[in-house]
C-alpha cells in the first residue's frame, strides 16, 4: 500500500511546491525573527526597567502562545476588526496568507530567539566585558565587539535549532491556505487516504533541509571562532580547551592602549 | 548477581504495565471519528461525542448485535489508526471516492449531498459559472469538492483551500474569498440555520455523478469480509426500519433518503 | 465567547494531559541529550558518529511522523516480540508513545544546547579542579556538568516551552490535550476565537510557570557572574 502512494508523480510535485514555501517562510521568518531577537536580548539584559519589562512580557507572551493560535487570531481575528479592514495595513500584510504567515513567525521566532541569544550574552565571560572596558573602548563598540560576536557565538546551537523548528513549525501554516512540505503531505494523505507515506516522503525533504542547516552552523561555528579547521570541543583535552580563548575575535594592540570607560 | 537480575526482571514487568494500555476485548469493534465536523460528529459539553455518525454506527451495532466503541481521532491520523488496526471502521462523514475503494471496502452510501456555494447575505453572485469568474472560492482541502472545481472551474475562479469547513467560512468572514464550495446538507445546518441571517446559499444546487454522486460511506479495510458484510447488513437493517430516516431529521432538520 | 464557557472545564481537563506528557518528555530529553553531547564530544570515533547521525536524523524528521512511528511501530515490534516468546502482547499506550517520541526528539536538540554550554565554560575552571587534584570524573560531575547546565538554562527553557507545543501531537493517537479539545469546541460551538483564546490562556499559564522556575533557576546560579 505505501509504494503505490509513493510512485504517484502527484506526491513528489507536491513535495517540490511544498518546499519551496517551506524555505521561504523560513528564511524569511528566521531572518526578521533574529533582528528582533538581538534587540529584545539586549533590553532584556542591558535596558532600562520600563524597556526591559515590555521586552520580557513581549517574549512571555509569544513564547507562551502556541503558533497554531496567534496564525488563527491573526489571520481570521484581525479582519473582525472592520478598521483594519482598510488601509496599507491589510493591502500588503492581512490580505495576503503568505504574509501574514511570514508575520507570525517572525514573532514567534523573535521571542524564541531572544532567550536563545540572551543565554548567549550571559555566557560571555565577564572579564571580557571588562577588558573592552579597560582597554576604553566605549559601551557601543564593547557591544558592537565583544557582546554580540561573543553572545553570538555561544548560541549559535540555539540559533540552529530555532531554524530547524521554523522548517518544521511551518506545517502549521496549512490552517491558513499556506501549503508547505508537511501541508502539501497532508493533502495528499488525505487525497490518497493514507496519512503516513506522504510523511516519509516529506521526511526525506526535511532530512536535507536539516543536514544543510547543519553544514551552515558548522560553517559559521568554525568562521566566528577564526579556525580554519572546527576545533574539538572535549574538555579533558588541554589544547582545544584554551583554544576558543585565545582565539577571541580580534581585540588589536592598538585598541588596547585607549582610556577606560564604564558601561549602563 | 541474582538479586540484581531479579531487581531488574520486577523493574521491566513494572514499567510494561506502565506502558501498557488496556487489554482489549477481542469482541470490541473500535470505529474512529473526527469529532470536530458537525453536524456529522461533535462533543457535548459533557465531551460526550454526538452527531449523525455517532447515532448511526451505534444504530447499525445494535441491529448486529456488536459492541461499539467510538473513538475520537483527528483527521491528520484517522487512517493511520485505520490502516494499522487500531481502529477498524471510520466513520466521519467520508465520501466514496475511488481511491478509498482501492483501499477499503465503504459500506454505504448511507447519505449524500449535492454542492452549493454559501456567501454572505449580502452577496450579489449568482452561481453561474460566469458570475463566479474571477472570484475567490474557499473550500477543504483534497475533498471532492476542490476536485469538482479543478475539474470543472479552472482558469474561471482562484480556489482557496482549508483544513476545515470552519476555517473556510472564516475566511468568507474575513472578506478574503467570496464564496465558499460545500456540501448542502452540512452547510445548511452547520452555518446557515446556525447563525440566522449571516449567509445564504447562492444559486442551485450542484449534482454531479462523478464527484458528488457516490455519497458517504462507511470505511473498512478490504481484508477485515466479517466485519463489512455485519456493516452493510446492519446499515441496509437500520436503513429498511426507519432509524436512518429519523436520525437524518433529527440532525439535519428534514427526512434525507441514504441515496 | 457565551457559548465556549460550558465547554470551559473540558478544554481545561486537556492539560493533564499536556503538562503530564510535556514534564516526562522533557525529563528524557535531558537526559538522553547529555548522553549524547558526552558522545559528540569524546574521543570515541564510533559513538560520536552514532550521536552525530542522532542529532541530524531525529532533528529533522518531522514529530507527527515519529509519533506515529512509535505508536504503531512498537505496537507491530511487540507484537512480534510477544509472539516469539509467547506471551499476551503489550499494548503501548498513547500516552507512553508520545511520552518516549518527545523524549527521543527533542534529546537531539538537548544535545546540541548542551554542546555549546560546555563550549562556554571557562577552561580554568576546569584547570582548577584538575590543580586541586581532582579526578576525570570529578571534574565532570563537579565542574562540567553544573556548569554546562547552568550555562544552557535559557536555551532548556525554549525546548521545554517548544515540547509544550508540539505535545498537541499527542491528538493523533487519540489523546485529547488542550489544542486539540480547543479545536474540537471550536468545530462544535462555531465559535474558534473562544475557544483558542481559552487554550492560550491555558498556555500562557503554564508558560508564566515555567518561565517563573527558569528565573529563580538563573538567579540562583548567577554567582556575581552576571553580564548586565
Amino acid at each position: 500500500m505505501m509504494s503505490d502512494v509513493f510512485l504517484m508523480p502527484d506526491l513528489w510535485l507536491g513535495m517540490l511546491r511544498g518546499v519551496r514555501v517551506t524555505i521561504a517562510i523560513t528564511i524569511l521568518s528566521a531572518v526578521l525573527g533574529l533582528i528582533g531577537g538581538i534587540v529584545l536580548a539586549l533590553i532584556i539584559q542591558f535596558g532600562g526597567t520600563t524597556a526591559r519589562w515590555f521586552a520580557r512580557t513581549y517574549v512571555f507572551f509569544f513564547r507562551g502562545v502556541p503558533l497554531l493560535i496567534l496564525l488563527y487570531f491573526l489571520y481570521f481575528g484581525v479582519p473582525q476588526i472592520s478598521l483594519l479592514r482598510h488601509g496599507p495595513l491589510w493591502t500588503y500584510l492581512f490580505s495576503s496568507p503568505f504574509a501574514t504567515c511570514v508575520l507570525a513567525f517572525s514573532l514567534n521566532n523573535a521571542a524564541y530567539l531572544a532567550e536563545v541569544v540572551r543565554g548567549g550574552i550571559r555566557a560571555i565571560k565577564p572579564g571580557e566585558i571588562e577588558a573592552g572596558h579597560a582597554l576604553g573602548l566605549s559601551s557601543r563598540k564593547v557591544l558592537q565587539r565583544i557582546v554580540l560576536p561573543l553572545g553570538l557565538r555561544n548560541c549559535l546551537s540555539g540559533i540552529a535549532n530555532e531554524v530547524i523548528f521554523t522548517i518544521k513549525a511551518s506545517a502549521v501554516a496549512s490552517i491558513i491556505t499556506v501549503r508547505d512540505l508537511f501541508g502539501e503531505a497532508q493533502r495528499i494523505g488525505t487525497l490518497f487516504s493514507d496519512n503516513l507515506t506522504p510523511l516519509i516522503a516529506a521526511g526525506i525533504f526535511y532530512v536535507i533541509l536539516v543536514q544543510i542547516v547543519e553544514w551552515g552552523t558548522r560553517f559559521l561555528r568554525a568562521y566566528m571562532h577564526g579556525v580554519s579547521k572546527p576545533v574539538s570541543n572535549s574538555v579533558l583535552d588541554r589544547g582545544s580547551r584554551t583554544a576558543p580563548i585565545s582565539q577571541e575575535p580580534s581585540l588589536t594592540e592598538s585598541q588596547a592602549i585607549r582610556t577606560s570607560l564604564h558601561v549602563k | 548477581m541474582k538479586q540484581i537480575s531479579y531487581k531488574l526482571l520486577l523493574a521491566a514487568i513494572s514499567l510494561a504495565a506502565i506502558l501498557s494500555g488496556q487489554a482489549s476485548a477481542e469482541t470490541k469493534v473500535l470505529v474512529g471519528t473526527d469529532a470536530s465536523n458537525p453536524p456529522f460528529a461533535s462533543v457535548g459539553t459533557d465531551g460526550a461525542l454526538q452527531g449523525f455518525d455517532i447515532d448511526l454506527v451505534n444504530a447499525i451495532c445494535a441491529a448486529e448485535k456488536l459492541t461499539c466503541e467510538i473513538q475520537n481521532i483527528p483527521w491528520d491520523g484517522i487512517f493511520a489508526a485505520l490502516d494499522s488496526g487500531k481502529t477498524q471502521v471510520v466513520a466521519a462523514g467520508l465520501n466514496i471516492t475511488p481511491e478509498r475503494l482501492k483501499k477499503y471496502a465503504m459500506p454505504g452510501p448511507y447519505l449524500s449531498s449535492p454542492f452549493a456555494y454559501i456567501a454572505p447575505a449580502s452577496s450579489t453572485l449568482d452561481g453561474t459559472k460566469e458570475g463566479l469568474s474571477g472570484k475567490t472560492i474557499g473550500t477543504v482541502a483534497a475533498s471532492a469538492m476542490e476536485k469538482y472545481l479543478n475539474a470543472n472551474m479552472a482558469g474561471t475562479i482562484n480556489v482557496s483551500t482549508y483544513d476545515s469547513w470552519d476555517a473556510a467560512v472564516l475566511d468568507l468572514d474575513s472578506g478574503r474569498t467570496d464564496a465558499v464550495f460545500g456540501e448542502l446538507i452540512a452547510l445548511q445546518v452547520a452555518y446557515i440555520k446556525a447563525k440566522p441571517g449571516v449567509y445564504k446559499i447562492v444559486g442551485e444546487p450542484i449534482s454531479d455523478p462523478t464527484y458528488s454522486g457516490q455519497g458517504k460511506g462507511l470505511a473498512i479495510p478490504k481484508d477485515d469480509k466479517t466485519l463489512s458484510a455485519a456493516f452493510d447488513k446492519g446499515l441496509a437493517t437500520v436503513i429498511a426500519d426507519g432509524t436512518h430516516a429519523q436520525l437524518t431529521k433529527k440532525w439535519f432538520g428534514a427526512e434525507m433518503p441514504a441515496k | 465567547m457565551l457559548a465556549t464557557l460550558p465547554f470551559l472545564g473540558y478544554i481545561v481537563e486537556g492539560l493533564m494531559v499536556t503538562v503530564g506528557a510535556t514534564l516526562v518528555g522533557f525529563a528524557g530529553a535531558l537526559l538522553i541529550g547529555a548522553t549524547l553531547s558526552t558522545l559528540i564530544v569524546g574521543s570515541n570515533t564510533l559513538p560520536r558518529y552514532v550521536a552525530s547521525g542522532y542529532v541530524t536524523v531525529f532533528r529533522a524528521l518531522p514529530e507527527l511522523l515519529f509519533v506515529f512511528i512509535v505508536y504503531y511501530g512498537l505496537d507491530i515490534a511487540m507484537r512480534a516480540l510477544a509472539a516469539r516468546i509467547g506471551i499476551a502482547p503489550l499494548e503501548i499506550s498513547p500516552f507512553a508513545a508520545v511520552t518516549i517520541a518527545l523524549a527521543m526528539q527533542f534529546a537531539a536538540y538537548c544535545a546540541e544546547i548542551f554542546r555549546d554550554a560546555r563550549t562556554a565554560i571557562p577552561g580554568g575552571l576546569i584547570e582548577a579542579g584538575e590543580a586541586i587534584g581532582l579526578s576525570g570524573t570529578k571534574v565532570r560531575t563537579r565542574i562540567v556538568l553544573p556548569l554546562m547546565f547552568i550555562n544552557a538554562t535559557p536555551a532548556l527553557g525554549n525546548i521545554f516551552l517548544v515540547i509544550l507545543k508540539v505535545s498537541a501531537l499527542a491528538s493523533v493517537i487519540g489523546l485529547e490535550e488542550v489544542t486539540r479539545r480547543a479545536k474540537v469546541v471550536a468545530g462544535t460551538t462555531k465559535e474558534p476565537f473562544g475557544a483558542f483564546a481559552v487554550a492560550g490562556i491555558c498556555f500562557l499559564i503554564v508558560t508564566a510557570l515555567a518561565t517563573a522556575l527558569q528565573h529563580y533557576i538563573e538567579r540562583r546560579t548567577t554567582f556575581g557572574r552576571s553580564v548586565a
